[in-house]
């Protein structure tokens, strides 16, 4: 079964137009997201695996499967790096 | 022996009791405080009791912030405040008046965040034909400049704005807490019509940011010590909610009062 990731406790999100702004309410962070990053952050409020959200990438964007993943590759790894999401369990 | 003063904040009422010669010369100077001479004390939203003799003198602006058994302790080099979780009854021990001007900025803004009242935020504020106009920037922006250069309009702040964020409603208050103006009468309410990110320039140009870089801008100048996640969630929201009600402008401005006619 493959890893799913989800959003970490102490995070508050706002959206603003097409952007997202992540709070780490822990750290006393806040982290911007573009309008492809808000698409899975809007996801990860559930869990989620890396081949879903690119999936739901490529809904959205002309890329191929392997770039979609990629893609979502770097950016969980951002994102987890600031303490934004983590492992569901 | 401890006397009793009684100050009004905006809508908060605070009653500070001390015994100590240069907080009451401060309080009454800096917030209009006036003694109370009843021995039945008024009913107060924070009850202070502040002392002297703590510490030692200014070093830099950390605090440390703890809380254990429904008591939440700030601590700096110079000052210390002690207070229950809602802030109803605080005491704070004080180096010297610059400890205590800072410790009432910090227990003021741990307030009215805690009630999800409002902000207190680092900028300047001047009122305009019955609108608050508000200034921020890093240091140096030109935040004093700007009230210097705007005499001889009304100041509601030169240093830390009081902000109630209510519903659709933002509004500013005559602040007390300053750095270079004595305090002036003003009282009541003012709608914040716009917020202004100074940048120094040669020439005078106001342009409008998003609303995302407004909401970082307002969020990094909060009067805020971060220590619990929840609290840290309520600046959040409330800056969101703030910028979502007011338009944030970079203000390109040079060394004379000319920007007045580009933002009102």
């Amino acid at each position: 079964m493959s890893t799913q990731f989800v959003r970490s406790m102490n995070v508050e999100a706002m959206q603003v137009e097409e952007e997202w702004l992540i709070l780490n309410a822990d750290q006393y962070t806040v982290t911007k997201l573009n309008e492809a990053g808000g698409i899975c952050w809007a996801l990860l409020k559930e869990p989620n695996t890396i081949d879903s959200l690119a999936l739901e990438l490529q809904k959205h964007y002309d890329i191929t499967a392997e770039e979609a993943k990629e893609d979502v590759m770097t950016f969980l790894s951002q994102l987890s790096q600031l303490g934004l999401i983590e492992y569901a369990s | 022996m401890l006397e009793h003063f009684y100050v009004r904040i905006a809508e908060h009422r605070l009653v500070l009791g001390t015994e100590s010669d240069f907080v009451k010369a401060f309080i009454c100077q800096k917030y209009g405080a006036s003694l109370i001479e009843s021995e039945i004390l008024p009913e107060a939203d924070i009850a202070v009791s502040i002392f002297d003799g703590y510490g030692g003198p200014f070093v830099d602006y950390n605090v440390n912030v703890t809380t254990a058994d429904e008591v939440i302790v700030y601590k700096r080099a110079d000052y210390l405040i002690e207070a229950d979780k809602e802030y109803r009854e605080a005491r704070i021990h004080v180096y010297d008046d610059f400890a205590l001007k800072h410790a009432m900025v910090n227990l003021y803004s741990a307030y009215i965040t805690r009630k999800e009242w409002g902000l207190l935020i680092h900028s300047s504020c001047l009122l305009e034909h019955g609108k608050a106009y508000m200034f921020a920037g890093h240091s140096g922006a030109g935040k004093s400049t700007v009230v210097r250069l705007s005499q001889p309009r009304p100041i509601l702040s030169d240093e830390a704005t009081i902000v109630k964020i209510a519903g659709d409603e933002t509004v500013i208050y005559n602040s007390p807490f300053r750095s270079d103006t004595d305090l002036p009468d003003i009282a009541g309410t003012y709608p914040l019509t716009a917020i202004q990110i100074l940048r120094q320039s040669l020439d005078i140009r106001r342009l409008r940011m998003g609303g995302m870089e407004g909401l970082q801008q307002i969020f990094q100048r909060v009067f805020y010590w971060a220590h619990d996640p929840e609290e840290t969630k309520k600046v959040f929201r409330m800056c969101s909610k703030l910028t979502g009600h007011v338009p944030v402008y970079e203000l390109f401005f040079q060394k004379n009062d000319k920007f007045w006619e580009e933002i009102s």
